[in-house]
């Protein structure tokens, strides 16, 4: 049985992600690595997908990462004052059930299987079981992990468990952490946004030999009962995935404890945000700059 | 026991007796090995009488080097160079030398051939030859590299290992260095040094030369990019990187320029080169910087010293790096145990130079075994730079150590402990035994590998025996390989068989050093004019001198100075007494920005990062000044008399002016001159325009002092009294300070260098027949300089004012100031520095349910 095999439903969004930096003095030069167009998945089929950027780049080269993530970078030469980068797509997802968490493979088993495997898709599972750089933790990691995992539980079961734990011990607070708030602080503080619920999950779950990594994506949101959507009002969302052996990978979202369904749209995976981070940018001259961006996830 | 076997040196009895490791000069039987006897005995060798004079000899050598090459700023020490070198160098004979150069080679072919599958295919991985989290689990391991081939399908340059004896002589390997293999310019230092100690030893032994080795680094590196003048560039992450001089002195020898991040810029999928002629194409780049570190896009974007975009120029082909970008994956100490394994299956042999004993606390018997043996061992990080790990290992209790060695048992590994040998070295007239270790460097040649015949000795505390645990160099040594037959000699200077194109402008000047340039012409000019102004201002306020000039006009003419240090909001109106504070706080403070301390620092720092466009004396010279500026840091306190900082003065002004006679003799006509010279015509004419509107313009009726004041600020009192034998008035001063382009000192002359040089720069064609804006700014103030009436500007009117003075001087300041911005649009564009990573928009969404 695989993950997809139990098709219930299927939905389609338009996405419209805008980002737009000003700068107070004009730019000379400014190049970008981006992870902005979304990937084909299993229950992922991407329709259309087109990235414009304002001015025009003189370079632009789009490219496939390690991940298999689309990827484009983009360098523009003249002088500019603004850039602005619109990805817009049209995805179709298909709602797979996931598999009975009692029903998967013990933990160790999963383990034993990964660290023993040669085959091509083994090894690229395997790379997920290492630290990374933002997911790189002590000690406290490894102890969370373990409190999980006891002998023969099975691994989609542990994992939820502790999906829990973060969800109700960890407070959602986005001023508490910025993208590069290591995971020790996250743990000490108890708070943080879901990105650093998405890393501290990896580090403790890696800590143990486990094979999990991030997922960037974009979630749908429901306006409060009897108000309009507001436009731009949606936002970047990161969650996780576990790989559990026979049942492939199982999407965790512990910022809302919960296994996403048909309404969590994937635009990249790695190893943490760094791997998939939307805009790696880098400028020169410009002074001081803004950023807004505004997500638009609507249901066709 | 020995004591004096040869008359011509001393072994000291006491360190060679009881010696249980192997020495290199002694055989166990006590006599001398047959390959030192030569060396050992000739008067041109290890001649006791000629101790003392080597060591002095090389500690000069060595500081010459220093001072070419680094910065040796307190700040910055780190850049000096860490270990000084010993006279007498590690001897090998031909047998000692041929399985280490065998075994080296190999090496290096095999770790490429790792390479060359790990960011490949992975099929070491797939066959388990390798496990999976040596590599997977490896920070070093950077995905965006996979499958990117590198030119000539070689991922590996250049590459080092270091290397130790058994008691029997046997080599063993500790290590590998796979990312970038500067040290060889510490090898080139102390071959080039002891030559000039032992210049007829080296010939009358066969000592093999180093010369070939660096020809075939040259050649191979040329030759990755397919044509026939490649540029080829060195790059760096600049002075503050330690390894920084070991770059600069290798890159001068094999005549590379030094290129920093910011020197360097990707467009279209090709690396350009910033210069002051624009963006030039870069073939091959010999690489220093870590690999993590090159690109901030696609590697790690915290990166300052990354040429953002790198990987997709590489990507595409665009440019040839050297070593590829990633190589640093094989210098993880996990392979050890695999390379006997990994040599039969890659390169069907089997490995000819073994590893210490090492164990990988990834693999679960060598934990264990670890765990078990945890007190004998050497333990460290398994990956470069994972400092987490070993702290974390070294504070844990037995248990917790248990509980790492299982979850992260990849980040570990440990070696076995094994006595060094010893070679001697010199400690004053003797020779004692002092424990080594050797880096041997191997560069590509082609799809082959050639060792450098030598290489690079660290010694440890002589007459102390040393285990690999707790080496630690306090010292270098040259290495010699001794050769049966004699080899011709080659050099890397360029031979004289006419196919060198003559050239009279130097090799590129990059942006970022143009304007370097400039601002040390500005630092160095703002500096000597302060020093002037408290000079003269001292004297005049504590001493009957030449200038007698009253308070109010030594206010005046300090006030810009006080003004830019904070030391005065607006109008003067305190009382003259809180007068010698401020000048106290001038020489002395070192918080004012304005200050005599600060403004050396800014020419040490600006110095530094020009360091290679400047003579070696020159550079000193400027290093002197740092010196005789402490000795004005005693005026901050009120008990020291105000007098005491004129001697200090004399002596900066002096050194400053002497900075200006070097560089005026000494530095080629080039661009790089024209910007030094801008800076400082830019910073004196702005000073004088100042001077002109503090003390003429406001006075009606000027007093002698004043003008006085004026012309010895100016320095030229002199050249006054020459032409007027009467006493200072305002037309003539004017005319001299203001008009008169032959004085140096004058508005007029720097308006017209600066003119010239502008003029210069833009070449005998310019492409445009409209002046640019800054060659139009200064040729019309030039213009209205030589159309002036010195009669009209020297006018004042009822109230004492000299209106139409004041209405050009004003003007000239508003141009001047614009003058910098101007420059640096049009010439130092490219040098602006990456304002830093665009911010990145964090991922922050949670349903409210």
């Amino acid at each position: 049985m695989t993950s997809a095999q139990a098709v219930e439903t299927s939905k389609r969004y338009s996405v419209r992600h805008l980002t737009r930096y000003r700068y107070s003095q004009n730019v000379s030069l400014s190049q970008h690595f981006l992870h902005l167009l979304p990937r084909a998945t299993a229950t992922q089929r991407v329709e259309t997908a087109a990235l414009n950027v304002e001015p025009a780049p003189a370079t632009r080269r789009d490219t496939v990462d390690y991940f298999g993530n689309p990827t484009c970078l983009i360098s523009l030469d003249e002088e500019h004052i603004e850039t602005v980068l619109l990805a817009q797509s049209q995805i179709s997802l298909q709602r797979a059930a996931p598999p009975d968490p009692a029903d998967t493979a013990a933990w160790e088993k999963v383990r034993k299987r990964v660290h023993e495997g040669r085959s091509k898709d083994l090894l690229f599972v395997h790379q997920y079981c290492f630290q990374s750089p933002q997911t790189k933790a002590g000690l406290a990691a490894f102890t969370l992990g373990q409190q999980f995992f006891e002998p023969g539980m099975p691994i989609l079961e542990g994992s939820m468990a502790l999906m829990d734990h973060i969800f109700s011990t960890y407070k959602y607070d986005p001023e508490a952490t910025d993208v590069s708030t290591p995971v020790d602080e996250v743990i000490r503080i108890k708070g943080g946004v879901c990105q650093d619920f998405a890393h501290l999950q990896l580090a403790c779950l890696r800590a143990i030999g486990l094979p999990a990594r991030y997922v960037s994506g974009y979630l749908l949101t429901h306006p409060p009962e009897g108000q309009e959507r507001l436009q731009g009002a949606d936002a970047s969302h990161a969650w996780l995935s576990i790989w559990t052996g026979e049942h492939g990978w199982v999407d965790l979202d512990p910022t809302n404890n919960l296994i996403p369904g048909d309404e969590h749209i994937t635009l990249a995976w790695g190893r943490d945000y760094g791997d998939v981070s939307p805009i790696n940018g880098v400028t020169f001259g410009g002074g001081a700059h803004s950023i807004d961006v505004e997500v638009d996830v609507i249901p066709l | 026991m020995p004591t004096q076997l040869h008359s011509s040196f001393t072994l000291s009895a006491l360190d060679y007796a009881g010696l249980d490791a192997r020495d290199e000069l002694l055989h166990p039987s006590g006599q001398t090995r047959p390959h030192w006897q030569r060396f050992y005995e000739d008067p041109r060798g290890l001649n006791r009488n000629l101790a003392a004079s080597r060591n002095a000899r090389l500690k000069r050598g060595l500081l010459e080097n220093a001072l070419t090459y680094a910065i040796t700023d307190p700040a910055n020490r780190q850049s000096a160079r860490p270990l000084s070198v010993d006279p007498v160098p590690l001897l090998l004979n031909e047998e000692d030398w041929s399985s280490l150069k065998k075994g080296a080679r190999q090496r290096a072919k095999l770790t490429n051939a790792v390479l060359g599958d790990l960011y490949g295919p992975q099929t070491l991985l797939k066959k388990g030859l390798l496990p999976p989290a040596l590599v997977l689990g490896n920070p070093d391991f950077l995905r965006p590299m996979h499958g990117i081939e590198p030119a000539g399908g070689v991922y590996l340059q250049s590459f080092a290992m270091d290397v130790t004896r058994g008691p029997d002589g046997k080599w063993w390997v500790l290590r590998d260095h796979s990312q970038a293999t500067a040290a060889t310019g510490f090898a080139l230092e102390n071959r080039i040094l002891l030559g000039q100690l032992y210049p007829e030893m080296l010939r009358a032994l066969n000592v093999r030369r180093l010369a070939p080795f660096f020809q075939t680094q040259q050649n191979h590196l040329a030759a990755l990019s397919g044509k026939d003048e490649p540029r080829v560039l060195c790059y760096t992450s600049g002075p503050r990187d330690p390894r920084y001089l070991a770059q600069a002195y290798m890159a001068r020898y094999l005549g590379y320029t030094m290129a920093e991040g910011p020197d360097l810029t990707m467009r279209n999928g090709k690396v350009y080169f910033k210069t002051l002629d624009g963006l030039k194409q870069v073939d091959v780049i010999l690489r220093q910087v870590d690999s993590h570190l090159c690109d901030p896009l696609e590697l790690e974007t915290s990166s300052m010293v990354g040429v953002p975009g790198l990987v997709t120029a590489l990507r595409s082909g665009g440019v040839a790096v050297a070593n590829a970008v990633g190589s640093g994956l094989a210098e993880t100490g996990a392979l050890a145990g695999y390379m006997p394994a990994l040599s039969q299956a890659l390169l069907d042999e089997p490995l000819a130079l073994p590893n210490m004993a090492t164990w990988w606390c990834g693999e679960p018997g060598a934990a264990a075994y670890v765990q078990d043996h945890f007190d004998e061992l050497n333990i460290g990080p398994a990956f470069d730079g994972d400092s987490e790990i070993e702290r974390a290992v070294l504070q844990a209790s037995p248990a917790q150590r248990k509980d790492l060695l299982t979850h992260s048992g990849h980040r570990i590994i440990a070696q076995e402990r094994m006595a060094l040998p010893t070679t001697p070295v010199q400690v004053r007239d003797q020779l004692v035994p002092a424990p080594y270790i050797m880096r041997i460097f191997v560069t590509a040649s082609g799809d082959d590998y050639q060792v450098m015949p030598g290489g690079l000795v660290l010694s440890g505390q002589p007459g102390r025996t040393a285990s690999t645990a707790d080496f630690s160099p306090t010292m270098t040594k040259d290495c010699w390989v001794l050769a049966k037959e004699h080899e011709e000699s080659i050099t890397l200077l360029p031979r004289d068989d006419g196919a060198v194109k003559i050239r009279r402008t130097g090799k590129d000047l990059a942006s970022r050093a143009a304007d370097n340039l400039f601002w040390l012409g500005r630092y160095v000019e703002r500096t000597e004019v302060s020093c002037r102004l408290m000079r003269s201002v001292i004297s005049a306020l504590t001493q009957e001198g030449q200038v007698a000039a009253d308070p109010a006009s030594l206010a005046a003419a300090t006030l810009p100075l006080m003004r830019r240090a904070g030391l005065n909001s607006g109008k003067n109106k305190k009382p003259v007494g809180a007068f010698p504070d401020k000048l106290r706080r001038i020489l002395s403070d070192k918080t004012l920005s304005y200050g005599l301390f600060n403004c050396v620092v800014s020419i040490q720092g600006t110095a530094g990062r020009v360091r290679d466009r400047l003579s070696v004396s020159t550079f000193r010279t400027l290093q002197k000044l740092r010196d005789q500026q402490q000795a004005l840091l005693p005026l901050s306190s009120e008990d020291v008399d105000l007098n005491n900082a004129l001697p200090a003065l004399d002596d900066m002004i002096m050194t400053l002016n002497a900075f200006a006679g070097q560089s005026l003799e000494n530095m080629t006509r080039n661009s790089g001159w024209a910007f030094l010279d801008m800076g400082r015509r830019l910073e004196r004419g702005l000073h004088m325009v100042e001077s002109l509107q503090q003390l003429l313009v406001t006075m009606g009726k000027v007093r002698d002092g004043r003008l006085v004041l004026l012309l010895d600020l100016a320095d030229s009192f002199m050249t006054y009294r020459a032409r007027y034998m009467t006493n200072p008035m305002v037309a003539p001063v004017l005319d001299l300070l203001l008009l008169d382009e032959t004085n140096p000192r004058s508005i007029a002359f720097q308006l017209s260098q600066i003119d010239h040089h502008l003029q210069q720069l833009d070449g005998p064609a310019a492409p445009s027949p409209a002046l640019s804006p800054e060659r139009h700014m200064i040729y019309s103030l030039v213009s209205e300089l030589r159309l002036a009436h010195v009669e009209v500007l020297s006018n004042a009117n009822e109230k004492g004012m000299r209106v139409e003075l004041s209405k050009m001087l004003r003007r000239f300041e508003t141009s001047l100031l614009e003058f910098s911005p101007l420059l640096a649009r049009s010439y130092f564009s490219h040098a602006e520095m990456m304002t830093g990573p665009a911010s990145k928009p964090e991922p922050a969404l949670r349903l409210d349910a």
